[in-house]
């Protein structure tokens, strides 16, 4: 049965703007969805909703089923208990690290808030920031990292509780080329190893296929699934030689055929 | 040229400096202008020394430094506590923003003499001068904590499941106090400020209280004797409260581009 299953979702903003229009999308345990389409077509609302973030003076219609529980209308204790219990990490695109908190401190924001600051939910800290490199950082504030290791820093602050599911909202989208190249590979060793299921949002077709065991395209405002494709490499990935693979350059060419029309759909309308 | 050099340099100037200004002063006193109007450095230091020894000395400044610091503290404590409230009740914060804008814009002299019938002649009538001052300040800077706070900060936190208080705790409160703190060398001088116009509206003691008698009698060195104490105590405190600044907002990036 799939972690997350998004049956015909709309969302109507207060102000009349149409962000999502029957949105079916399952999401299976360790799945790694990367969602990609034009800019407005309501990513980020889809993500919000996943997150149980609905927006208010929104009217909502359909269903979000998290493990069971229908996050939309279900009793707020039980849905609250959920998320509890399956975990949701989430990276934004913007920097959310405290200013006045060192980088461990930062870190360990989600276990202080749940209450398991023990010994041994503090070494999964320290082992996730070996693992995106950020050991000898502890002590540092954000304002003395570059935007890559604060990047860095938000991811292992989201997986410190060990979710099962993982909510990237255009995580790399600030940085340059290079370092972003570098965090997709560190990304999908995370992956690999801690064996999350991801909902991945980008604008960037190559990362979308870099880091996804499925693409999701969505269509311009507003938003619906427009197709769903397979990405089967497997993990952890090397975004450099993926990129130059034959098998690349052909998942990439049919996804952007599909999403070139809705582009050129989205400027006319 | 090296830092340590430099450092010599410039300590070495600013005591010429003032050398020469308290030599033209000294020299100029009863030979052009008349002592009794700018004073005499030489009488000056007497009457200091005099002043310090004596049992008034120690009471004036005692007096005038705890309604500074009481008047300080509750001021900062009172006014991100309304500040607080005032942002949660979205209504009430309309209603009274005008009136509070309105008060706020009193020259606080103005309400000293009102402070004193209320309060009496005593410490609390100069505690609530300073109070009146540093009060809206932290009042301001609380509102523009609370406003800057990013709201994907109250998301991230919604999502790892804090609650109401503890998305206060870990979030707006910290937002906040960088804000007041940020403001904390200002409060601390216009809190002394507070002090003294109380104590020039009406008291029996503190160092503004003095300086007002001894104007009266004309003796014009015994208040510039008072002058320099003030001026100390403030320059004191403002260094002091620099260094509580630093310490509480250490995690701030440096300032990147300087004057000089």
């Amino acid at each position: 049965m799939a972690i997350i299953s998004v049956r015909s979702l709309s969302v109507v903003y207060g102000n009349g703007v149409k962000a999502l229009d029957s949105v079916d999308l399952d999401i299976e345990e360790g799945d790694v969805v990367s969602l990609i389409g034009p800019s407005g077509c309501g990513k980020t609302t889809l993500a919000n909703m996943i997150l149980g973030v609905i927006p208010p003076e929104a009217s909502v219609s359909g269903s979000i089923v998290v493990s069971g529980i229908d996050i939309i209308k279900d009793r707020k204790s039980l849905v609250e208990k959920i998320y509890r219990d399956v975990g949701v990490g989430y990276v934004s695109q913007v920097d959310t690290l405290l200013p006045w908190r060192t980088l461990m401190d930062n870190v360990i924001l989600p276990l202080q808030i749940r209450g398991m600051t023990d010994p041994e939910h503090m070494d999964r800290a320290k082992y996730l920031l070996g693992l995106v490199g950020l050991q000898g950082f502890e002590n540092a504030y954000p304002h003395q990292l570059s935007g890559g290791m604060r990047q860095r820093a938000q991811l292992v602050r989201a997986l410190v509780t060990d979710p099962k599911i993982l909510v990237m909202d255009e995580p790399f989208g600030a940085l340059d080329a290079l370092t972003r190249v570098a965090l997709q590979e560190h990304l999908t060793r995370i992956i690999a190893e801690t064996r999350k299921t991801v909902i991945f949002i980008t604008h960037d077709l190559d990362e979308a296929i870099t880091i996804g065991t499925k693409v999701a395209v969505m269509s311009k405002r507003p938003g619906r699934i427009k197709m769903i494709k397979k990405i089967d490499f497997p993990y952890p990935r090397d975004p450099f030689k993926l990129r130059s693979s034959r098998e690349f350059e052909d998942i990439r060419s049919e996804l952007w055929s599909s999403l070139a029309s809705e582009v050129i759909a989205g400027e006319q309308g | 040229m090296s830092r340590a050099r430099e450092a010599l340099v410039v300590n070495g100037l600013r005591i010429l400096i003032i050398a020469v200004l308290v030599a033209l002063w000294e020299y100029s006193a009863d030979r052009y202008i008349s002592s009794l109007i700018i004073g005499k450095p030489s009488l000056i230091a007497v009457k200091l020394y005099e002043y310090i020894l004596s049992d008034l000395f120690r009471e004036d400044l005692i007096f005038t430094m705890q309604s500074t610091i009481l008047g300080l503290f509750l001021g900062i404590f009172g006014g991100v506590a309304f500040g607080i409230i005032f942002s949660h009740f979205r209504l009430f914060a309309k209603s009274v923003e005008p009136i509070i804008l309105a008060i706020n814009a009193l020259p606080r002299p103005a309400i000293a003499p009102i402070l004193v019938i209320w309060f009496g002649f005593g410490l609390l009538s100069k505690v609530m001068v300073a109070f009146s001052i540093v009060f809206f300040i932290a009042f301001f800077n609380t509102l523009n904590g609370i406003r800057s706070i990013n709201p994907e900060l109250l998301k991230i936190a919604r999502v790892m499941g804090a609650s109401r208080v503890q998305i206060m705790r870990y979030i707006v409160i910290p937002s906040i106090l960088s804000w007041v703190f940020a403001a904390f060398k200002a409060s601390t001088s216009f809190a002394l400020i507070g002090a003294v116009i109380g104590e020039f509206v009406g008291s029996t003691r503190g160092l503004g209280y003095r300086m007002l008698i001894l104007s009266g009698y004309f003796d014009t060195s015994g208040v510039f004797a008072i002058l320099i104490l003030l001026m100390i105590l403030g320059y004191s405190l403002i260094k002091i409260s620099e260094r509580v600044e630093n310490i509480i907002l250490k995690w701030r990036p440096p300032a990147t581009t300087s004057l000089f």
